[in-house]
């Protein structure tokens, strides 16, 4: 399996080969990519110095172009994708079939993947997309549990890729609109949910308030792990209940899937976190680099081992870790 | 690994007494000194803004300013952003041994103010590349 991690600068691109991924993923510095935060992400100049760099280790750039082109500004997201071809990315991220048709026939030879923000959730809209767009990998959302994964990998001829670590996000990938009704930015529109412009931190006593627009999304008792702060993972009353109403902000971690994985035919395993810091990214690839070759020498023999579950959980958003959708009980 | 020692509490104490201004005078020379060598070429986007950093276990707030690409120490006890952690954890963070957000998970880096300003500082600094005097090697934990 091929380890494909996050980068939000060059920095973090090289601590990411350093620390033994196979792949890249990156995004330009605008809304065409779903981590469109200030100050992050990639110039031209970097990407060409990224790619000369993967290139020379033998490694892949993935382009990140995930969001969805906003009306009458659709030349930003072709702007993009010519970018990526120009600069030599071996492979294209997508959301949107209007972009799958420009870049398809515009670069008849160019590799697509299609994004996790694309949402294809089983075989059919899949192999569509192969037919139509000749995609040679999907990256599958993170709603689906092993044996949904499982009858996925059997059914197209498509490459899988999962995710293995990071941050949750609330199920309705790539068409949530949930910040939106704080803050007029959703991750369609702007690539992000949360605009920071909108976020509010105060720590009063110890007791940390996340304001978004104003709005009381959450309050952590002090000592509390915090988490991101967006609507999703926010603790409301409903019902004369006080809790989180949709997501607990967890982090993934399939660690002791990975043999499972592997033995699916999952052909990736994706790093979240291009808005985290090269120290991040040098840890958690490097963990998961040691585990993947433990399961790939001996798939019978793996077992995880305490110190990679302690490297992983040290960077957990809200400092728990769970295996998310891959064994929830009740489906 | 490098790692700071906590501080005796007779430093923490000492840095209590110290007045605001003296801290803010040293701390902004180091940041030029870092400049001058460089490191930390400050964005566009921190001009005009105002800074406060303080390490709670030494007691040390230092308050200073970003003007025509320069760090100064600021006599404004106003500040745009404050981040507030230990000093070891600065120190990681400054290493580039630590993640932000991970510190700040575990409830261990704090932020107030202009919180999109604070994510152009972390984002500015991670993509900053350590000078080798600086660098932690990443994977030795």
């Amino acid at each position: 399996m091929e380890l494909v991690a996050p980068a939000g600068s060059l920095a973090a691109l090289k601590a990411a080969l350093e620390a033994g991924a196979d792949a890249v993923y990156l995004g330009l510095k605008n809304a065409t990519n779903a981590r469109n935060f200030a100050g992050l992400n990639f110039s031209e100049t970097d990407i060409c110095t990224g790619v000369e760099h993967a290139h020379a280790l033998g490694r892949k750039v993935l382009f990140a172009i995930n969001t969805f082109p906003q009306p009458g500004r659709t030349q930003e997201w072709r702007n993009a994708v010519d970018a990526a071809h120009d600069l030599g990315a071996d492979a294209v991220i997508l959301a949107d079939p209007g972009l799958m048709v420009y870049a398809h026939e515009r670069y008849p030879r160019m590799r697509l993947h299609l994004s996790v923000q694309g949402s294809a959730t089983h075989a059919d809209a899949i192999e569509l997309m192969r037919e139509q767009f000749n995609i040679q990998r999907v990256v599958l959302p993170r709603v689906l549990t092993l044996q949904e994964i499982e009858r996925v990998t059997r059914q197209t001829q498509v490459e899988i890729e999962v995710f293995g670590f990071g941050s949750l996000c609330v199920m309705a990938e790539g068409r949530c609109l949930l910040s939106s009704f704080a803050t007029g930015d959703s991750p369609n529109n702007k690539g992000v949910c949360s605009p920071a412009h909108a976020v509010r931190w105060s720590e009063i006593g110890g007791q940390l308030d996340a304001r978004l627009n104003g709005i009381l999304i959450d309050r952590y008792a002090p000592g509390e792990p915090a988490a991101y702060p967006t609507l999703c993972k926010g603790r409301f009353e409903v019902e004369g209940r006080f809790d989180h109403a949709l997501e607990e902000p967890t982090s993934l971690n399939a660690l002791g899937l990975l043999p499972r994985l592997a033995a699916m035919g999952v052909k990736a395993i994706k790093v979240e976190g291009r808005q985290r810091s090269p120290a991040y990214v040098a840890q958690v690839i490097a963990t998961l680099r040691a585990a993947i070759n433990a399961a790939n020498l001996a798939p019978a023999r793996y077992v995880v081992r305490p110190d990679w579950q302690a490297s992983l959980s040290r960077h957990a958003e809200g400092s728990q870790t769970t295996q998310g959708a891959f064994d929830r009980p009740w489906k | 690994m490098l790692k700071l020692p906590k501080p005796p509490a007779l430093l923490a104490s000492l840095g209590r007494r110290l007045p605001p201004a003296f801290l803010s005078l040293h701390f902004t020379a180091g940041l030029l000194v870092a400049r001058h060598l460089n490191w930390l070429l400050p964005p566009a986007e921190l001009e005009g803004k105002r800074f406060a950093i303080e390490v709670t276990d030494l007691g040390l707030r230092c308050l200073f300013c970003c003007r025509h690409g320069s760090f100064r120490p600021s006599w404004d006890a106003q500040a745009d952003l404050e981040l507030s952690a230990s000093a070891a954890d600065f120190f990681s963070l400054l290493q580039g041994e630590m993640d932000a957000d991970t510190l700040f998970f575990q409830r261990r880096l704090k932020i107030s103010g202009d919180t999109e300003l604070g994510l152009m500082v972390k984002n500015w600094l991670d993509a900053t590349e350590r000078p080798a005097w600086l660098r932690h090697r990443y994977l030795s934990d």
